[in-house]
Formats: structure tokens, sequence, C-alpha cells
């Protein structure tokens, strides 16, 4: 929770300030959670995009996040993750995966092969793989070539060390948010100081999904299909506690948020760990619904579970109001848990309000 | 008497709805998501359509909701449906379905029938 810290050190809440939107998911791939994150990443894309870049920022999304599902080693899935944003004048994937340390040094040679290169050459290497007889195991180096000619070769790569058997393998692309625009060199250094805190913050977790941009219910929809879709709900057989809270916070930051260009903007991360399921959302509100929330959640706070119940059926059954009863059913559902919340006065007219609450994955 | 039917298609957050009335008996069936931003949009104008359907005619009246996922908003619209037909026709009968392994839902239909507990209630599970 905010905010003793130094204000120049990178935080959660400033990329909501920063970025159009953020999509950062660390945990399994293996179970294909890619369809959930391409949703939600392309509602936010169709809102700052024409559709003829839109599409080949899918295929990048696709391309990048599938490279994670079949070269993983999936040895360590809390080590495999996918950061895409966008700043004024770029997109950018950053993806890292644990490879195989037999297959580091070839994937080397071939990304290592790539830098420098200008546009004539990629074409010309990519038309020299696509009719070459060489084939890997999963493929060809195809695929990269390919992205570096569709990113103009605006990307990083690393390696890392992990363990005797496998390595840390990340990379990352930018391609211009306005087509031709090549003016604007992608500002990876900033993606290394967000992809630092995103490690920093939640690197412990088992998994973590954290989400900034748009909430309208097409983000709930793609939110909603990407846990189903999850190792972790597989494994557990679905969560519909973890649902139906998701569904009233996401909705409350919908209805109290300020919006910004009609749009509603905000910010949710799900950590699962030992801990259980954390859930924070972050959002700025017209005052005085922040401080008006947050004497609700006090109350909630200090009820018993009867109380909760006996206030939760008042609510409901008086049909005089349309008052909801969405934070006394979290409530309820967490169980005794207490609902966190934060208010920090940002403007005269306007306030940030964090919201978190941890409860047990049954 | 032939039967007339009347339906609703699904949208993206609110639930399909369908509504029969014949020589057998009335049924409303509300099935699939209820989860949209303000469902009084939603459940005023079904509320009206129930009741310009069946006018009086809720003689052996069957009310089927089947849900996967419900915001706590519509929670209080449905209840407030419930209310209203269950004042028109004290002998209506309300079955209340939810997905294999969905407590929540499971719960806030025995949450209604504690609200109604004249009723003719059953909480039972989805088979399909």
């Amino acid at each position: 929770m905010p905010d003793s810290e130094p204000n120049n050190i990178l935080k959660p809440n400033d990329l909501s300030y920063k970025f159009p939107f953020a999509v950062f998911y660390q945990g399994n791939y293996e179970n294909v959670p890619s369809y959930g994150i391409i949703s939600m990443v392309e509602k936010n894309l169709t809102l700052i995009q024409e559709k003829t870049v839109l599409k080949s920022m899918l295929y990048l999304l696709i391309e990048t996040l599938q490279n994670i599902e079949r070269y993983s080693t999936h040895k360590a899935s809390s080590e495999d993750f996918a950061l895409i944003y966008a700043d004024k004048y770029n997109f950018y994937i950053y993806t890292q995966n644990m490879v195989d340390n037999k297959k580091v040094p070839m994937l080397k040679e071939r990304l290592d092969s790539l830098v420098g290169k200008s546009k004539e050459e990629l074409d010309n290497a990519y038309k020299a793989a696509i009719s070459s007889d060489e084939k890997t195991e999963k493929g060809a180096g195809l695929g990269l070539i390919d992205l570096a000619r569709k990113t103009h070769n605006r990307m990083f790569f690393e390696f890392h060390p992990f363990n005797e058997e496998n390595s840390l393998y990340s990379i990352c692309f930018a391609l211009p948010l306005t087509k031709g625009d090549l003016e604007h060199y992608p500002d990876f250094d900033e993606t290394r100081v967000i992809m630092n805190m995103m490690k920093e913050r939640y690197g412990k977790n088992q998994s973590t999904l954290f989400y900034s941009g748009d909430f309208s219910n097409k983000f709930v929809h793609a939110l909603l299909n990407f846990l189903k879709k999850s190792k972790e709900e597989a494994e557990g057989g679905g969560n519909s506690k973890l649902h139906y809270i998701l569904i009233e916070l996401t909705q409350n930051i919908r209805k109290h948020s300020a919006k910004i260009n009609g749009i509603s903007q905000g910010q949710l991360i799900i950590e699962w760990n030992e801990k259980g399921i954390t859930i924070s959302t972050f959002n700025s509100v017209v005052e005085p619904n922040a401080q008006r929330l947050q004497e609700k959640i006090n109350k909630l706070n200090a009820s018993t579970m009867e109380e909760l119940q006996a206030y939760n059926k008042a609510v409901l059954t008086d049909f005089t109001t349309e008052s909801g009863i969405g934070l006394i059913d979290v409530a309820m559902l967490i169980n005794g848990e207490k609902i966190i919340c934060d208010v920090v006065k940002k403007s005269n007219f306007t306030d940030e309000l964090n919201i978190k609450l941890t409860f047990k994955n049954e | 008497m032939s039967k007339e039917v009347f339906a609703i298609k699904a949208e993206e957050d609110t639930p399909a709805v369908s509504m029969e009335k014949g020589a057998t008996g009335s049924f409303v069936s509300i099935r699939g998501l209820s989860m949209p931003e303000n469902p009084l949009e939603f459940y005023a104008p079904l509320s009206e359509k129930i009741f310009e359907f069946f006018g009086d005619n809720f003689s052996n009246f069957t009310l089927e909701i089947s849900l996967q996922y419900m915001n706590s908003m519509s929670n209080k619209q449905i209840l407030k449906l419930i209310k209203n037909i269950f004042s028109k026709d004290s002998s209506m009968k309300l079955v209340w379905q939810y997905q294999p392994n969905d407590d929540l839902l499971r719960m806030k239909g025995e949450e209604i029938k504690s609200v109604f507990p004249a009723m003719n209630m059953t909480v039972e599970e989805s088979k399909g």
C-alpha cells in the first residue's frame, strides 16, 4: 500500500499515470492463458490505435506469448512472464522464460546474428530461412527473424544462468504506435526499470496478474476467461469466490472511477502465494465518493459475520433504494479478513482509492 | 389453448429470458450471466414485459433461474422481480439452479428462500 517509499522509485500506481495500459502476467503459461491476455490487450489497443497497426501488434503479441508456451521448460513457472504496455510512441512486449542450458548457445547465436541488421538484410535472412530445409525440433528460427523484421529490429535480449539445467531468457520487442514512425526510438531503459519493479514486488509469488487500463465489461469478461483457463483454477476446480469478488471490485471501479475520455481507468493486481489470494485495486475517484466508501468499509471491517448477514439482508430487501450489497458480499466472502482501504488526496476534485484484501484459496 | 412464447436473447452481460403460457401452465426462464453495470435497465423492462405477457394469467406459474454469474446489483433486482410476481401469485413455484461447485449461487438461492419462507421454492444443482 502507498506511500511510505521515496518518490523517485517507480511504484505500481505510477503505471496508471504513465501509460494508457499495462498487463503483466507471471505464472504458468502451459495451460494457455495467452488468449485471455490477448483479449485484455486488444481492447486497450483499440482505444489508442488504428486498425492497420493493431493487426501487427496482435501478431507480435501472439507470437511472443506462444514462444513462452512452446519453448519454456516450465521448470519454475514463476520465472515465466510477459509484460505488455504502450507509452506515447511505442508498443512493448517483454517476455521471459526458462530455457534448457543446452539450447542457449544456439539461440544466442541466432539472436546475435540479427543484431544491427537492416530491414533489407533481415528480409534476405527471412527469405533464406524460409527456403532452407533446416528445421529445429519446434519449427525454425524463422519466427525470430520475422519478429525482428516486423519490429524494425527494435529489440533487446538477455540470458542469465538460473541453475545447472536452466537459464532465464528474456526478449523485448517494440513497435511504433503510428505506422512508419521510426523517429521515436523505444525507451528500453524504462522497460528494464518496470521489469525490475515487477520482479521485486511480485517475483516471490507463485503467480501474479497485473492489469492497468480500461475497466469496461470487455475487460471483466477477458479476465474471467483468463482465470478459467489458468492452471491455478484448473487445479482448484474453479474458484467462484475469486470470480465473485473480482466482479464486484471491478464494477466498483467502473462505477466510481473518475473517467478519462469517458472510459473508466483503473488497476487490478491478483497475487497467488502461500498466504492465499491477494487482490489489490487502485483508481481515481471523484470526491467525496472515496470518503464514503472508506466509511462503509470501516463499518464492514468492524462487523461480525452475523452482523454482516443481517446488514446484507436488510439492504437486499430494502427496495426503496438502489443501494447495492457488493462490498457486504465481499466482506462476507473473505470471512473475517479485513478489507484494507486507503484514500490519498490527489487534487481538489479527485482522490486516489486503494483497496486490498487477502483470502484463503479454498 | 395453444402455447404462446416470447424470448429475449442473452447479451454480453445479461441473461437469456424465455416466457411460455399454455394450457399446462405459465413458465419464465432466466439463464446465463447477469452482471450489467446498471441492472435496473434490464430488469425494470423485463418485469413490465412479464406482467404484460401473462396479464392476469399467472396460474400454475414457474420461474426458473439458472445463472453462471450474478453481480450483487442483479441480485437485488432479481429479488424485486420475484417479490412482484409472488405478490400477484402466492402459489408460484421458483426453481433456483446453480452450477456444480458454485457454492455462492447456491447460498444466494438459500438466502432468497429465507426472504420468502412461504414460497414454493427449490434450490438445486443445474444438470446442463
